[in-house]
């Protein structure tokens, strides 16, 4: 039945949208994580982007978490901390390249996305009830 | 008694799949909204007047006896999903779902349902009130 199926798919939404919030949490709890040994890299945060999974048995197409990769495009913060065992020669330590407010933004989009998901399951729930209420 | 073969009520069950079809294109378009390159898609609109007129017009051989096998009747191929050629708004990553857009598509889908739905009941309620209850 198509509504299930709808179901379904937005089902794959919201647990793609949870894997992001989990990206999104460990880069976050990650923020101040500096390296162990002078000159070391600290954190990379974290990207996570999706993809479509045409799922050819039930002729639907879901959604799902391509990769999580590593931002290396982002550059490493600095600071001035000489008694900390990451200090390279002149006393800086590289901080992690995690921006709270970037981290906070797209945990926003990532809610409003699993909303909307969450949002159409209700819709197609009701849509199922209606079917059923034929019935009576 | 076969409903199906009241033009009405054939109507009213092809737009409920058509809807539950819908449905289905709608959650697909919600949860692929942060996939990079989607583009969403929509069914074609059901025409009831062209649907209606259709029915009149559905010529098919008669059945006269059981063993007779039931001619084709056109118009039962499942609706086919098609791109949106003009999309709302496309972001950097070349997504073009419109949440706002599908919501609300989302919900006619849902109200639609619910009136033929409730179309269908009453046609129902008022052929078993032709029917009578048996109170003599």
């Amino acid at each position: 039945m198509d509504i299930t199926k709808a179901m379904e798919i937005s089902a794959s939404g919201m647990y793609a949208q949870g894997q992001r919030v989990k990206v999104i949490a460990e880069n976050i709890a990650n923020a101040d994580s500096t390296a162990d040994k002078p000159g070391g890299d600290p954190y990379r945060r974290q990207v996570i982007t999706f993809k479509s999974l045409i799922d050819r048995a039930a002729g639907i197409e879901k959604v799902g978490v391509k990769r999580v990769s590593r931002d290396s495009v982002t550059p490493f913060g600095k600071k001035y901390e000489p008694g900390s065992p990451a200090a390279d020669g002149e006393g800086y330590v590289k901080t992690a390249n995690v921006n709270a407010v970037i981290e906070m933004m797209d945990m926003r989009e990532a809610q409003r996305s699993y909303e909307a998901n969450l949002n159409l399951i209700a819709m197609s729930k009701s849509m199922i009830q209606r079917a059923i209420d034929l019935l009576r | 008694m076969d409903l199906r073969k009241l033009p009405l009520f054939d109507m009213m069950t092809r737009r409920l799949s058509w809807l539950g079809a819908r449905q289905q294109v709608l959650a697909q378009n919600i949860a692929n909204s942060d996939t990079p390159g989607y583009k969403p898609r929509d069914l074609k609109p059901l025409d009831f007047r062209a649907m209606a007129a259709g029915e009149l017009a559905k010529l098919g051989p008669a059945v006269t006896s059981p063993m007779h096998m039931a001619g084709f009747t056109p118009g039962d191929a499942p609706a086919r999903a098609e791109k949106d050629r003009h999309p709302l708004e496309t972001t950097l990553s070349g997504n073009a779902v419109a949440l706002e857009e599908q919501l609300m598509k989302a919900n006619q889908t849902a109200t639609d349902y619910e009136l033929t739905t409730n179309l269908y009941h009453k046609h129902l309620q008022m052929i078993r009130d032709a029917l009578g209850r048996g109170g003599g």
